[in-house]
């Protein structure tokens, strides 16, 4: 079996991470999961930064780690390529340097090192930045020479430990589109952390969702929205997806213009979180930017809360409390309006513009 | 986060809090706190004998104590670098029962009256020391009274200072750098060699100025322990001390000399040092 296989636990103090992972080549696995599920911690057990307190890793056809055998190989042996939350770019070397150095570790001389760096540079398109100081480099920037640090030493497993979410829209969307053509020259498996759904869906072929260090729900995207097994991976699910053209502010999604926050162009995924849907019995007064009227079509009801999935112009499922659905006796087939505040829509650029 | 060596607060608060003068109660207090430090400095600036002062420095006598005290101050130094900056990583990095003790031992001569340091070195690497004895029966060295006890004496009281600068800067140290580091494939001797020293350079500078300083000043271990043999153990603040004496013009510019050296390493230090803690 090529790629990597995984079976590990590790126990930290708030909870006891119990993870098994295959990723096989060429393929995307997006960990998703609240904070402190242990989506961190996960990475640095696979690269070797915290010892694992028993399992099997085993990448291509190494053993990296064997509780049983007592086998440990160094993380820097371990040919696992990181790229961290914060770039954690090294502030005293140049952006060029920052590249060259997993090849002057491994022996290159110093020109050749550099020679390579600088054709990495050129394809992550940041050239003129090679003299920088990671000080002068914008989020995404920094995020450009981590990846290009992490691939050139060409890693047989690469691990992104939520690459974007220190960025701001425009950098993440330039980001993602480099990132989306790096990983598939990249060919070997390839782990995404994130607790950003749309970014999960869009960029991995399988997700997993981790809670208080356990698997909670593994699955390519469809599965976990039909069948969220916990509440987080409802909300994950339960989020509603849109496809669309954006033009500056304007989102048409079939053919229904919505009005949202970010400025950006192009094909675009939407998320838009059920709560952040408000159903009303006429029209909402205030001007909301987003509203329609449309009717209900189901109601799901949960423990907690109740789903509402409504009809065109756009279907969405909006969710409410139990009292607000039987105040306002929302049922089937009740003719409603739907308003949704242009901030509520998260938009992700899918392809260039 | 991804700066780790800038200082904590924001930027926009601190001008405005810098900008805003001290109420009273505090101005006052300072001021004649300040009237403390800077009367010395202005008495001695008054009392040197300007238009003598490069034939007082150029006699022999001068040339062997400044040589002296710089060679064993330098010393000290190199010494503490290239050991007290491993102490120094250790007592930031490693968790071993007894690490508070070992931090006090090797802080104790910050605190400790040199005086009391000479005479315990003495007890311990004298001529008939605990390990005095066996190492000059063994080699024929023996320490007290030469110009190597000197450095030893000095080595004592400054190192520590290397050791605290240093192990604060390891600790502020976001060690997900090295981390980063040995996913790439660096060896540990690389990544303390190519990321933890050049990031904590800063303080390295300002461990290796403040021992410097420190040493180059020490005068009672080095007194009690290596004695005041002009052209062998005598150093700078000892002949100072001697010429106070005899020579009172001498002693003067002596001191001129330790003032400037010791003022110009200090005021080059303030952002190394004092922000950083």
């Amino acid at each position: 079996m090529n790629g990597l296989e995984a079976r590990l636990v590790v126990r930290r103090e708030r909870f006891v991470l119990d993870v098994a992972l295959t990723i096989r080549p060429d393929r995307t696995v997006a960990v998703l999961g609240p904070n402190g599920a242990g989506k961190t911690t996960l990475v640095e057990a696979l690269a070797g930064l915290v010892p694992i307190d028993w399992g099997l890793i085993r990448l291509g056809d190494r053993i990296l780690d064997d509780s049983g055998a007592g086998t440990f190989v160094e993380p820097a042996h371990r040919r696992i390529g990181v790229v961290f939350q914060d770039g954690m770019l090294f502030p005293h070397l140049s952006a060029l340097d920052n590249v060259a150095f997993g090849l002057r570790s491994a022996g290159l001389s110093r020109r050749r090192a550099r020679r390579q760096a600088a054709r990495w540079l050129a394809a992550v398109g940041v050239s003129e930045l090679a003299e920088h100081r990671p000080g002068k480099l914008s989020g995404g920037q920094a995020q450009r020479v981590a990846i290009a640090r992490a691939l050139v030493t060409d890693p047989k497993l690469l691990l992104l430990d939520e690459p974007f979410s220190a960025l701001d829209i425009t950098a993440r969307t330039g980001l993602r589109r480099m990132f989306r053509e790096h990983l598939s020259d990249y060919s070997g498996p390839r782990l995404l952390i994130t607790h950003d759904p749309a970014e999960a869906f869009l960029l991995a072929d399988e997700l997993v969702i981790l809670e208080a260090g356990s698997v909670v729900q593994r699955g390519i995207a469809d599965e976990i929205r039909l069948r969220p097994s916990t509440r987080y991976a409802a909300d994950l699910a339960g989020v509603n997806l849109l496809v669309g053209i954006a033009s500056g502010h304007n989102l048409v999604v079939e053919n229904h213009p919505l009005v949202i926050a970010d400025d950006v162009r192009g094909r675009v995924i939407a998320t838009i979180h059920p709560r952040a849907i408000s159903i009303h019995l006429d029209q909402p007064g205030g001007s909301p930017r987003n509203a329609w009227p449309t009717t209900i079509r189901y109601v799901d009801h949960h423990a907690d809360r109740v789903r509402i999935q409504t009809a065109g112009p756009i279907p969405l499922t909006a969710e409410v409390t139990p009292d607000a659905q039987s105040s306002l006796n929302l049922y089937p087939g009740t003719a409603v309006w739907l308003s949704i505040k242009a901030t509520e829509i998260h938009v992700v650029t899918q392809d260039s513009a | 986060m991804s700066t780790p060596q800038q200082g904590n607060g924001h930027g926009s608060d601190r001008r405005r809090r810098l900008r805003t003068p001290p109420p009273l109660f505090i101005l006052i207090p300072a001021a004649i706190g300040l009237v403390l430090f800077v009367v010395p400095v202005v008495g001695l600036l008054i009392g040197v004998p300007w238009g003598d002062l490069v034939a007082l420095l150029s006699t022999e006598a001068v040339a062997d104590t400044l040589r002296l005290s710089l060679l064993s101050s330098l010393a000290a130094a190199a010494i503490s670098l290239v050991l007290g900056v491993p102490i120094a990583w250790v007592l930031a990095r490693c968790r071993f029962p007894g690490r508070s003790v070992v931090r006090g031992l090797v802080l104790l001569p910050l605190v400790l009256p040199p005086v009391v340091g000479g005479a315990a070195l003495l007890f311990a690497l004298g001529r008939r020391g605990v390990i005095g004895a066996p190492l000059a029966r063994a080699t024929g060295l023996t320490l007290p009274f030469s110009t190597w006890g000197v450095v030893v004496a000095v080595t004592f009281v400054a190192m520590p200072l290397m050791v605290v600068t240093v192990e604060g800067a390891l600790r502020n140290l976001d060690s997900r750098f090295e981390r980063a580091a040995e996913t790439l494939g660096a060896s540990r001797w690389i990544v303390l060699r190519q990321v933890t020293l050049p990031m904590i350079g800063p303080s390295l500078v300002a461990g290796t100025a403040l021992t410097w300083a420190r040493a180059l000043g020490e005068f009672g271990a080095t007194l009690t322990f290596a004695g005041n043999l002009p052209g062998r153990t005598q150093t700078l603040p000892l002949a100072i001390f001697v010429a106070l004496e005899s020579d009172r013009d001498t002693a003067i510019a002596l001191s001129l000399v330790m003032v400037t050296v010791s003022l110009v390493v200090l005021v080059s230090l303030r952002d190394h040092w004092w922000r950083r803690r």
